[in-house]
């Protein structure tokens, strides 16, 4: 299982709170994706 | 740093970042540096651990310095120093629609980071070759 199928299912939360299935943002367009460490 | 988000919607692509923080340092966050693309927040860290950032939170990169490198790459250099949370140790993941991996940078040593040209490269050889078939 390759590092995109891992991640295809889970969850995160967007500045207003709701929950966003990463697979969702790569289903219409492809992205370039960035962990961060912390904000600031 | 918004030439090269356009650089990038140009390619069809979005520019997404996920950091680990409250929703509400995020939201905070993304407001006073006007950031031009999605912010997400993951305080339970399950997507670091599946994008397998096994040495947790010191091997992931500082928005500042992901926004640093962005300014970088717009002015048309390779930025070779940087100081305060530099981009270190992290993870970027170039996905093809549908969920091609395209790309991965791991860095190797401090001051390691992605060279934004490689991205770039990458999203324009992935829009070249067919989209992989639908999982399932």
């Amino acid at each position: 299982m390759n590092v995109t199928d891992r991640l295809t299912d889970v969850f995160v939360l967007d500045t207003d709170g709701q929950e966003v299935r990463l697979g969702a943002l790569w289903q219409e367009q492809p992205v370039v994706l960035v962990f961060v460490r912390h904000y600031g | 740093m918004r030439d090269v988000v356009n650089e990038i919607r140009g390619r069809g692509a979005e520019l997404v970042v996920v950091g680990n923080g409250s929703v509400e340092q995020a939201r905070a966050f993304r407001a006073e540096q006007k950031l031009p693309f999605p912010l997400f927040t993951d305080p339970s860290l399950e997507s670091y651990r599946q994008a397998e950032l096994r040495h947790g939170l010191s091997s992931t990169l500082s928005p500042r310095a992901v926004l640093h490198g962005l300014a970088a790459f717009r002015e048309g250099f390779r930025q070779t120093r940087t100081k305060g949370a530099a981009m270190q140790q992290g993870g970027v993941f170039v996905i093809g629609k549908g969920g091609r991996l395209l790309y991965q940078y791991a860095s190797r040593e401090a001051g390691d980071h992605p060279d934004n040209r490689e991205l770039l490269r990458a999203l324009d050889d992935g829009s070249r070759e067919p989209a992989a078939p639908a999982a399932g």
